[in-house]
């Protein structure tokens, strides 16, 4: 995995795993990689793993068990939540993309939806 | 911290494979010479025991020769090992592998001197066997060697014993000069050598060791000599011929003691390991 | 963080040139740490001094109380280059060399990072390409139980898969107390790894930051690295 530059690394880990989840590949309740197998796969220290799972253990998205590991909750609620906040998020900046291009807040959907049709005949 | 016994130890391990190395060529060369030999006397072998009136067997004769052999080869085998093992000695003393134990510099100068003299025991104890065990039958067949050893006087007074002591104490302590020289030698020229600029010049390396050489060689002369004038005014008061090898002994003990501590400073204030 | 080691006021010269002059650098215990700068800069001196093998410097240099070189060798693990072994040694007689000089080698844990680099007990180190020599060289400095490790230069001229190796082996193997120093003359791989970042040039210690900092100010810890040495051209 490539990380950016000027965002901790360990706020990095934490946005991969919501991926994970978001995209399904992490499910509710199921037990996430170890520590060490997380720090292997992504080459980084296993304290800054560490802390990203303790961030994430505070905003409630992982629990632990003790000697088991850590878990994604079964909060459907929260992982919702958790989804559509990252779906914000890249929405948010392809606004902001877009704005950069000339493209004006109203027009938007309109170009998106053009787009999309276009792009559909193409294949 | 590593023990002493431990590096001692396996320091010995090392330097003794240096030794198992030149006894087996020794004793594979002196096996080729008594082949030789063997053949050229056409099965006469009555020249290991002249006195004998009958035929000496081949084999206790071969034998009697390989013994002789060994015996004789062991001067110039012994030589190579003290060459050797102070080229090993002083190649431990500059490595890191070696010079990253954790051990004082001075447990590790003593116990570097202490194997390489200890390997060199240990080569003259194989030799020694070598020589008994093949110069046994020879004995045990002969008649008249084992009267003559019947009649021999065996009997040691304590005088004699003590100066069998005393130049044993003294050969020990003479080895280990040797090594406390060499070391004395290298450690030196190698401290000024880092000290100097340029000091990777080989023409400049040359010319320091040689002058180290010239240097320390006339210091330990000068030195040798007031060390003897000084013992012999202190032990002048009660000298008897009693004292035998006493007063020389002392010398010496002296002697390698200030080399020693000489040698552990350089190797501890001055000397490093070198960077690989 | 509790105090691991302390360098104080180091200078060193060899031949009357001056290798380091006022070197300070302190470390805490359970960091990664990169030793930064280029070839000559004296790493690999600030290395040897630290680990009780370079004499006659000047300054302090104090591992957890330990002052005298012969304590602070019983407390750090340096790859050295193994060059007191002969050719024909064989991979299973430096372990039991090892293994008998140095009272904190763990066998076990070097038969587990030999076999994680795949390096077979019967070889002997003439027999070994760089790479390998280089992953047998790290099995047996982490298979030393010790607070403070010292890499020198642990990636110099090897392959990519022997690279990664090593950085898998630097992941898995290191407990949370101890530190290690890696020194190196380019970063880009490790440099997720890293928790600081110490940069030596002009012969000393130019500046030690934590790797999160170096993020903050919007820059690449290569950038950073690179900055030090693009100064010179605009000179």
């Amino acid at each position: 995995m490539e990380f950016k530059d000027n965002i901790p690394i360990y706020f990095q880990i934490e946005q991969y795993l919501y991926r994970q989840i978001a995209m399904g590949k992490l499910k509710a309740g199921e037990k996430i990689p170890s520590v060490r197998k997380l720090a292997l796969e992504l080459t980084v220290n296993v304290n800054t793993v560490q802390r990203a799972l303790q961030e994430m253990n505070a905003q409630q998205i992982l629990y632990t068990k003790r000697g088991e590991g850590n878990f994604v909750t079964e909060d459907t609620e929260l992982l919702a939540k958790t989804k559509q906040s990252l779906i914000d998020n890249e929405l948010d900046e392809f606004v902001q993309n877009m704005e950069k291009l000339g493209v004006k807040r109203q027009n938007l959907a309109s170009t998106l939806e053009d787009y999309l049709k276009r792009s559909k005949d193409h294949e | 911290m590593t023990s002493f016994n431990t590096l001692f130890n396996r320091m010995f391990q090392e330097k003794s494979r240096t030794v198992y190395l030149i006894f087996l060529i020794q004793v594979f060369a002196s096996f080729c010479f008594t082949i030789f030999a063997a053949f050229s006397l056409h099965g006469d072998f009555n020249v290991v025991n002249d006195t004998a009136k009958e035929a000496i067997n081949p084999i206790i004769g071969s034998l009697a020769i390989f013994a002789s052999i060994v015996l004789v080869t062991s001067f110039p085998a012994n030589f190579i090992y003290w060459i050797v093992s102070s080229i090993r000695n002083e190649k431990i003393n500059r490595s890191q592998t070696w010079r990253l134990i954790p051990i004082s510099d001075t447990k590790f100068l003593l116990s570097n001197f202490g194997t390489a003299f200890l390997s060199y025991i240990w080569l003259e104890i194989l030799e020694f066997v070598i020589v008994a065990i093949t110069a046994l039958p020879l004995f045990l067949s002969s008649g008249e060697i084992k009267t003559a050893l019947g009649h021999a006087n065996w009997k040691i007074d304590a005088q004699s014993c003590w100066q069998m002591l005393g130049a044993l104490v003294l050969i020990i302590l003479l080895g280990y000069a040797w090594y406390a020289i060499v070391s004395l030698l290298n450690l030196s020229s190698r401290s000024i050598i880092d000290f100097l600029p340029n000091g990777s010049n080989k023409f400049l390396i040359f010319v320091v060791r040689v002058i180290t050489i010239v240097v320390v060689i006339w210091l330990l002369g000068y030195a040798g000599n007031a060390l003897i004038g000084a013992t012999n005014q202190i032990l002048s008061l009660n000298i008897s011929e009693n004292m035998g090898m006493g007063p020389v002994l002392i010398q010496f003990l002296v002697f390698d003691a200030v080399l020693t501590l000489i040698d552990i400073f350089l190797l501890n204030k001055f000397v490093e390991a070198k960077q690989n | 963080m509790s105090k691991l080691l302390t360098v104080k006021d180091l200078t060193y010269k060899k031949n009357q040139k001056t290798i380091l002059k006022d070197v300070n650098l302190n470390l805490t215990s359970g960091k990664i740490v990169a030793l930064l700068g280029e070839n000559g800069a004296g790493k690999t001196t600030l290395m040897r001094i630290i680990a009780g093998v370079a004499k006659n410097y000047k300054g302090t240099v104090n591992l957890e109380g330990a002052t005298k070189e012969d304590e602070r060798k019983a407390k750090l693990s340096f790859t050295d280059g193994l060059t007191g072994f002969s050719d024909s040694t064989k991979i299973k007689e430096v372990d039991r060399f090892y293994a008998t000089i140095f009272q904190d080698f763990d066998e076990n844990e070097f038969t587990e990072l030999r076999k994680f680099m795949h390096l077979d007990p019967e070889m002997k180190l003439s027999q070994l390409s760089r790479g390998m020599r280089e992953k047998l060289i790290i099995a047996l400095t982490f298979a030393r139980k010790t607070d403070l490790y010292l890499l020198d230069e642990p990636f110099g001229g090897i392959d990519a898969m022997a690279r990664k190796k090593i950085i898998n082996s630097i992941i898995l193997w290191k407990d949370e107390k101890s530190t290690i120093l890696i020194s190196d003359h380019f970063v880009n791989e490790i440099s997720s790894l890293l928790d600081e970042v110490v940069i030596v040039k002009d012969h000393t210690v130019l500046e030690h930051k934590s790797a999160e900092d170096v993020r903050q100010n919007h820059k690449t810890i290569e950038e950073y690295y690179e900055s030090f040495y693009t100064d010179e051209d605009d000179e």
